[in-house]
């Protein structure tokens, strides 16, 4: 298993078909659904399902979440309980608007890893963020709570909340997007992008990533098999970029070896920056199966 | 396998899923199990059944299992929650 969160592949929660399929795409996450692919009827039946799921066949190549329902819900209790006793890497909470609502969460999980003989801190969070207050709240929702891992925009929600038109392109939704991304490196968390609905739209879909990842993302949520080859490219560095970022690491090492407080590679200074991003790169490549 | 009104359902139709139809009272477990492939596994899918009935203590019980092609994790799910569903319907 990878350290990366490049795709995060929605599974309805309620579709034993489906959910026997989740890890054969090569999603970094599946991320099993109890929100809005689950009807109001069957949250119940949708528990039961992904907790025997976790419990008999956990896949074994990649992280595995759920996403619960919102805390004004009915279901947000139960959906804690009975999914914090299967211990997921992670729960995804949406409608995440203060960094009270993390610290509710946090405190909810607390109470079951305990009293279920987890260890403490073993299931972390992931926000998502879809309104106008989450957005203006982002930094706080992202340092709220040593659980927290990422935080990602619902796109969708967010547009409805700021009665935006929406655009193909998604132009309406890029001071949100650069929002998410700065507050979430700033929190020390991971920033994952939103959902690109129109999965058919591959053209589309490609150059949305490769936005995203100029923006800062390290990951994409996605809701269709499809999609999830297309991040991994995007997020694959080139033979190019590879090359360059293993010769910035050897430059750094070899100076970090004599002791030496400059770096310097083909007569150019390297500033950490650089270094750090070639590290980046390093790490992109590996988890993407390229010989390093 | 005749159901009254106090009958609850859980689950599908479609491929990989089951239905459960499950009502709580009479004499003992009666589990009717309709599968295509039930000459093979109709045994684990009744055993399957059972670990549920016998996890939330249900002796008394009738349980119809119309199942297409379910694996173990989601027979059990399905069980567990026209248990609840049951339970909760008599109010416990």
């Amino acid at each position: 298993m990878n350290s990366l969160y490049r795709t995060l592949l929605f599974v309805p929660g309620n579709n034993p078909g489906q959910m026997v399929k989740a890890d054969i795409y090569g999603a970094d996450c599946v991320i099993f659904d109890l929100e809005d692919a689950v009807s109001i009827h069957e949250k119940d039946a949708a528990r039961d399902l992904v907790k025997h799921y976790l419990t008999d066949l956990r896949p074994e190549t990649c992280r595995v979440g759920v996403r619960i329902n919102a805390q004004d819900t009915p279901y947000y209790e139960e959906d804690v309980r009975s999914m914090v006793s299967v211990k997921p890497d992670f729960l995804r909470l949406p409608k995440s608007e203060t960094a009270e609502n993390i610290r509710q969460l946090d405190k909810l999980i607390t109470e079951c890893e305990k009293a279920c003989g987890i260890e403490a801190g073993s299931v972390k969070i992931i926000a998502t963020i879809e309104t106008a207050l989450g957005v203006y709240n982002a930094y706080q929702i992202a340092s709220a709570s040593p659980r927290m891992i990422a935080i990602g925009l619902g796109a969708e929600d967010f547009r409805t909340d700021m009665r935006m038109t929406r655009s193909e392109d998604g132009q309406e939704i890029l001071f949100a997007r650069n929002l998410i991304s700065l507050a979430a490196h700033a929190a020390g968390v991971m920033p994952l992008d939103y959902v690109y609905s129109n999965f058919k739209n591959e053209e589309g879909f490609i150059a949305d990533v490769r936005f995203g990842k100029m923006l800062g993302f390290t990951g994409k949520s996605v809701i269709h098999p499809s999609q999830v080859p297309l991040v991994h490219q995007v997020f694959t560095p080139s033979d190019e970029e590879l090359e360059h970022a293993k010769k910035v690491v050897a430059a750094y090492e070899e100076a970090m070896a004599k002791a030496s407080g400059v770096v310097a590679l083909d007569g150019k200074m390297i500033d950490m920056p650089i270094v750090v991003r070639a590290q980046n790169t390093l790490e992109y490549a590996k988890a993407s199966g390229k010989e390093l | 396998m005749e159901f009254t009104d106090k009958a609850v359902k859980c689950g599908t139709d479609k491929k990989g899923d089951l239905l459960v139809t499950l009502e709580l009272g009479g004499n003992g477990r009666e589990i009717e199990i309709k599968s295509k492939v039930e000459k093979k596994f109709g045994e684990a899918i009744r055993q399957d059944v059972l670990i549920i009935l016998d996890a939330f203590s249900v002796n008394n019980v009738k349980i119809q299992i119309d199942d297409l092609g379910a694996l173990d994790f989601a027979i059990k799910a399905r069980v567990e929650t026209a248990v609840k569903r049951a339970l909760a319907k008599e109010g416990k």
